[in-house]
């Protein structure tokens, strides 16, 4: 995975509504008029999506709380931020920089 | 592991299911006034005198949002009465937003100009349902009462879709707008528009039958349940199946709010359960809901004229049964004259 891929910030559609029932995330999205559940992997990654967190920190998280390993988890959060961006649900909204200030 | 999500008609169907397993109420109609600026002739809504003194206040809304939030309730439709008359209309709604519901308006579309349509597409509705009920002004004034109605309605309909916004036009097939009902569907699609329309006429809420002698008689009843466009029949698929079981979609994942703030199982079965303003949570009133719903699904389902021949095309509603022909686990007369018609249907 690239490090660009882990430095991807986004962040949830504002007109998207939500709720989680009994620990999946269910998402309504007006644009569309299509209606999602997220399974439980997809609705905490879906919880961490706060508009500042890269999907490398994500990943990490996903990490630590499922107990796999951090590549694995990369892929996973990327893979699935990708398929809720083709669904208009989420947005990259920038990339958090690496760069040196000089 | 790996994300995954599942969507459409059947992610729809899983979340209402897994509401109700999880005894959360997934979708509130919330009547905010029962005040109207129209006088439609069919409509079962009786407002009272003082009912502007009645209705929640602001600050009551936002409260009962924050509960209804808190208790996992997503989607919310806002209706009346007509839902704009009150000043308030749009810190409700676009509070609403704030709290992440999906929202829709149900309204007659006739105080919506261009800057109201603008304040509505900024909240990107789920849907914005405009009554009509006829395909002329003549038709269409004639039913609310009010000259103009109908170029307003219109007009506001337009407005919203072209500002991206999901417009149904809702309407009642009756005797006035029978004549209209095909023209009517053929100008909301040719707008852009969804269309649901319903033959189901209602006594009014305190028990005044005026409006019943506008519902079709039975060879109007007949042509609409033989018509596709209505009844959503593919070509050379049978119909839908209508039978929704003994008490309708009735079930804790759906409810119905007065602008009082009391809660009942539906806007058309007035059966109070509390009120959102003396509770925090909506599962304070769960047992009170499921002693209810039990309740009429036993007593229907023991109801030897419920388990009758036509009961496969029976679309019987409760509330309706309750109001025009006094029990809501009883016969549906409206209800068993469809379901003969819609039998006689299948078998031809």
């Amino acid at each position: 995975m690239s490090s660009s891929e882990k430095d991807k910030v986004y962040a949830r559609a504002p007109e998207c509504a939500f709720r989680e029932i009994d620990g999946e995330a269910f998402i309504v999205s007006p644009k569309t008029g299509e209606a999602h559940l997220l399974n439980p992997t997809g609705t905490f990654i879906w919880s961490k999506l706060d508009g500042e967190a890269t999907a490398g920190r994500i990943a990490d998280a996903l990490a630590a709380e499922f107990d796999v390993g951090a590549q694995a988890a990369l892929a996973d959060v990327s893979e699935f931020l990708d398929e809720l961006a083709g669904l208009e649900l989420v947005a990259e909204i920038g990339k958090e920089s690496n760069e040196g200030s000089y | 592991m790996g994300g995954s999500e599942e969507r459409g008609g059947g992610a729809l169907e899983a979340a209402f299911e897994k509401a109700k397993r999880a005894g959360l109420t997934l979708s509130v109609h919330f009547e905010l006034t029962r005040r109207c600026n129209l006088r439609c002739r069919h409509c079962y809504v009786c407002g009272a005198d003082d009912e502007a003194r009645r209705e929640m206040s602001a600050s009551q809304v936002f409260r009962a949002l924050d509960v209804l939030a808190d208790s996992g309730t997503l989607f919310v439709t806002f209706t009346g009465g007509e839902p704009l008359l009150r000043g308030d209309f749009f810190e409700i709604a676009e509070r609403a937003v704030e709290k992440n519901f999906a929202v829709r308006i149900f309204t007659n579309g006739t105080l919506i100009d261009e800057a109201a349509a603008d304040r509505i597409a900024a909240l990107n509705p789920l849907e914005v349902g405009i009554s009509v009920y006829g395909a002329t002004a003549e038709t269409h004034d004639g039913i609310t009462g009010a000259a103009g109605s109908f170029e307003k309605s219109v007009a506001a309909a337009r407005a919203l879709l072209a500002r991206g916004v999901t417009v149904t036009v809702k309407s009642v097939i009756m005797k006035p707008n029978f004549g209209e009902y095909g023209a009517l569907i053929d100008m909301a699609l040719e707008m852009g528009a969804k269309y649901v329309f319903d033959a189901t006429v209602f006594p009014r809420d305190d028990g005044g039958r005026e409006p019943l002698e506008l519902r079709l008689d039975d060879d109007m009843l007949w042509e609409t349940l033989r018509d596709d466009r209505l009844t959503g029949r593919k070509p050379g698929k049978p119909a839908p199946d209508v039978c929704r079981g003994p008490v309708c979609d009735l079930s804790t994942a759906t409810a119905g709010l007065s602008p009082e703030g009391d809660i009942f199982p539906c806007l058309q079965l007035r059966k109070r359960m509390g009120n959102i303003k003396e509770i925090d949570s909506l599962s304070e009133v769960r047992d009170a809901w499921m002693d209810i719903i039990s309740g009429l699904t036993r007593e229907t389902e023991n109801e030897k004229r419920y388990n009758c021949e036509y009961k496969k095309y029976c679309a019987r509603c409760p509330g309706l049964a309750e109001l025009e022909d006094g029990s809501a686990t009883g016969p549906s007369q409206w209800a068993c004259r469809a379901a003969r018609l819609r039998a006689k249907a299948k078998m031809e």
